[in-house]
């Protein structure tokens, strides 16, 4: 990973690719490397679908090792739906192929001087981009066969679908898994869009000839690793309740606590929780056949994912996760679980963040265009997407232009983007960073390493108001330190009880890039990143006022426990006093 | 007007311990317990129940009492009516927030549950149980042995769900109080009457 891989896409000529060194973005891998060269190369001010915005591809530090979990790749760009910046990542197999070219990043930038659609081959001779009109409105499960066929030794795909093509605001970037499924999604923010914008279709990446990365000291990383490993495996979150319920868990509990955004965050609890479940989900997929612990790319050991199968015994969709669950169900009072996998695939094959679609739906219903629970009527609704008609286009913009369009004012949306399925009346806290996070209402947010462990901005008493905003900042910097790194967010449970577990994984740092890195070391990273970001929404015109939940969430109390949410403007804004 | 008394039936099964695994689902939807009320949850747990204490330390990491998350077992108090959650550790931030005494129980403080410790007095009672996730694998044959409370259509439901693995693994069945066979068993019609199931697991 010593290169950087920039295709230019024109208009001052025809698409070109090009490598070039690492430079000052030497060091740097995911979330980092994306933010660092958004922050750097893009203009603040500039259109997100226009020449000037680049889109950036980052496999993570550790990404095309044998590190376990390190094959998260991060996808950047100033987003079209929050208007600035944006880092979404995704599982797949496409972080260990690219690390294993060696390519650090991908930066497609410019803009074709014509209406054409391209392709990028990328082997070990180099990058090749090909212009395909042939692929045009293809949905991405047709896109990627029909790359298998013409390339039988790809190993990856990175991919947009109709959505990306129609540079609709909720357009994802696809990732194939280890089965070659377009069902890994970098979702949020419309990275998808911003890569239609650029007329690429798809990379196809080939790994064929190519090795493992090797550390600077393979034993020393050996031994971290294997600890790593142990430590996720003992853990009762990483070695049991993720693999035999996946991230869907945590619909009964969330739902029991009163803190499940019901019929468009009307309620707080959801009558038709249990059928959803992860329970209930396990229990289907082991009837009809499916699999129920799987990984979403080699190298995983949680493996929380899991294949979800219909009636007839034929594949339909990865095992749905947490917050599609609750987008397209709780959310939109759908309790109907071969719905919300139907649903599941058609965002994955349009090429739709589900969080976005089930918020905007939710939205539309509260307008009257379905009724809540109608689960046909949602399938019809995404389908107006996959269409690109009138209907579809203003669904596919988003929760925000939805609302807008058809006069709703309850939508829950923080800098244009929708919430994901906490509800921060319940749990304020987190609503702290849905409100704060340069991203916009973002869940991945503040799911990383503890703060007690990195002893981020020294202790603090996490029952106080000052405790909330204390906590937010701290999670912030450690999620944007271990986004970096293109590790699974989810080695943050195990990180966060477990202190050797965190210390395993420096180690593995150090040991394949022959650092001397230390906590402190991580958290100044986290910082440098978030600093980064936010400079950049500055500049593309962000104020205090745009860290702010919906009024609704101060003003309606939320059923069962009848609570609003009370963190003051005046605590938000000393998020980040650091 | 005389009151509607739903019909009662009890059912005691003897199965082989891979059997159990046919009841989990139940359990997370939520049955009945008929207990001392007016203890601690870790009382009830610990003494009624039976659980090990090792178990409950290990295993029951998110508790709710009346949909409030609770952060100790001995100061918040059962009583008659309520509704008691349990689930092992979770994933994610709201994970570690809904987690008892945990470092980020702060973040959810808006539902927490906080317990005085004060009852008033043992008395029998019952209470709504949820085993969520893990917890059905790990505490629920503690509450299948005790005795739960589930609607007859719930439990035709794992008869229907679950016939191969349940009838292979079922060593002795009691129709209320009467030794009966898997066949007869299977032949009850339990619409609209109310179950009192105990399950024991065997090696025989
Ligand atoms: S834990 Fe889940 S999301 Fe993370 S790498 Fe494994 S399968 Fe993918």
């Amino acid at each position: 990973m010593d290169k950087i891989l920039r295709i230019h896409m024109g208009p001052d000529a025809d698409p070109v690719c090009k490598e070039t060194p690492l430079g000052d973005y030497a060091g740097l891998g995911g979330r980092a490397m994306t933010s660092t060269i958004v922050s750097k190369e893009v203009p603040p001010m500039c259109h997100p679908l226009g020449a000037d915005n680049k889109l950036v591809i980052a496999p993570g530090l550790l990404s095309g090792t044998s590190a376990a979990m390190s094959g998260r790749i991060s996808v950047g760009c100033k987003s079209p739906l929050t208007g600035g910046i944006k880092e979404a990542n995704a599982g797949g197999q496409g972080a260990q192929v690219l690390a294993r070219l060696g390519y650090s990043a991908i930066v497609i930038e410019g803009k074709p001087k014509k209406n054409a659609l391209y392709k990028v081959v990328i082997n070990r001779n180099g990058a090749r981009i090909i212009e395909d009109n042939s692929l045009r409105m293809l949905g991405n499960y047709d896109l990627v066969e029909k790359m298998k066929q013409e390339y039988p030794t790809a190993a990856a795909c990175i991919s947009i679908g109709p959505a990306g093509e129609m540079k609709l605001s909720a357009a994802t970037v696809a990732i194939t898994d280890t089965e070659f499924h377009p069902a890994r999604h970098a979702g949020r923010g419309g990275v998808g869009a911003v890569m239609g914008s650029k007329g690429v279709k798809v990379i196809v990446l080939d790994d064929t000839g190519m090795k493992m990365r090797e550390p600077k000291d393979p034993e020393k990383f050996k031994a971290a690793n294997k600890k790593f490993v142990e430590g996720l495996k003992s853990h009762p979150v990483t070695g049991q309740a993720l693999p035999a319920y996946g991230t869907n868990v945590l619909t009964n509990i969330l739902n029991e606590a009163g803190a499940y955004p019901t019929r468009n965050f009307k309620e707080g609890r959801f009558e038709g929780g249990s059928k959803i479940s992860g329970e209930a989900a396990a229990e289907r997929e082991k009837q009809r056949g499916g699999i129920t612990t799987k990984g979403c790319h080699r190298g995983c050991v949680i493996r929380c994912s899991g294949t979800y199968m219909d009636k007839d015994g034929h594949y339909l969709s990865k095992q749905p996760e947490y917050e599609t669950v609750w987008a397209h169900g709780g959310n939109c009072g759908i309790d109907d679980l071969d719905a919300i996998a139907m649903l599941d695939r058609l965002d994955d094959d349009f090429g739709l963040d589900t969080i976005e679609m089930g918020a905007t739906i939710a939205v539309a219903m509260e307008a009257g265009i379905a009724e809540f629970g109608d689960a046909r009527a949602a399938i019809d609704l995404v389908k107006e997407v996959g269409k690109g008609t009138p209907l579809g286009r203003i669904l596919g913009s988003g929760a925000a232009v939805t609302g807008k369009v058809f006069g709703v004012e309850r939508v829950p949306v923080v800098k244009g983007q929708a919430l994901p399925a906490y509800d921060p009346r319940a749990v304020h806290g987190i609503g702290v960073t849905y409100a704060t996070s340069p991203m916009g209402a973002d869940h991945t947010a503040g799911y990383a390493v503890t703060a007690n462990i990195l002893g981020v901005g020294g202790k603090v008493d996490p029952l106080s108001p000052e405790g909330q905003v204390e906590l937010s900042r701290n999670l912030q910097i450690a999620t944007a330190a271990v986004d970096s790194t293109g590790m699974c967010l989810f080695i943050a449970f195990a990180v966060l009880d477990q202190p050797e577990t965190f210390q395993a994984l420096i180690d593995m740092l150090n040991a394949f890039y022959g650092l001397n890195l230390t906590a402190d070391g991580v958290v100044e990273l986290g910082k440098t990143v978030l600093k980064a970001e936010r400079d950049f929404n500055a500049r593309a015109g962000f104020t205090a006022k745009d860290d702010r939940l919906p009024e609704f969430f101060k003003k309606e109390a939320l059923p069962p426990h009848n609570v609003t949410f009370r963190v003051t403007d005046e605590e938000l804004d000393k998020v980040f006093n650091w | 007007m005389p009151v509607k008394q739903t019909p009662h039936a009890e059912l005691r099964l003897t199965v082989r311990p891979q059997s159990l695994s046919c009841f989990f689902p139940l359990l997370s939807r939520g049955f009945t317990v008929h207990a001392q009320v007016g203890c601690s949850i870790y009382d009830l747990l610990r003494h009624q129940l039976n659980i090990h204490e090792q178990l409950l330390e290990t295993h029951v990491q998110t508790v709710f009492l009346n949909g409030k998350a609770v952060d100790d077992l001995h100061q918040s108090i059962i009583e008659d009516g309520c509704t008691l959650s349990l689930s092992g550790a979770l994933p994610g931030l709201v994970g570690a927030a809904f987690r008892k005494s945990g470092f980020y129980a702060g973040l959810r403080e808006a539902v927490s549950f906080h317990g005085t410790g004060k009852g008033q007095g043992l008395r029998p009672g019952s209470l709504t149980v949820k085993l969520f996730n893990l917890t059905g694998p790990t505490i629920g044959p503690f509450f299948l042995r005790y005795g739960i409370e589930i609607a007859g259509s719930e439990l035709e439901e794992v008869f229907q769900t679950c016939a191969e693995p349940l009838f292979e693994g079922l060593l002795r069945v009691k129709i209320n109080g009467r030794a009966s066979t898997p066949a007869a068993l299977r032949a009850l019609d339990l619409k609209g009457q109310t179950v009192r199931l105990f399950v024991e697991p065997s090696m025989d």
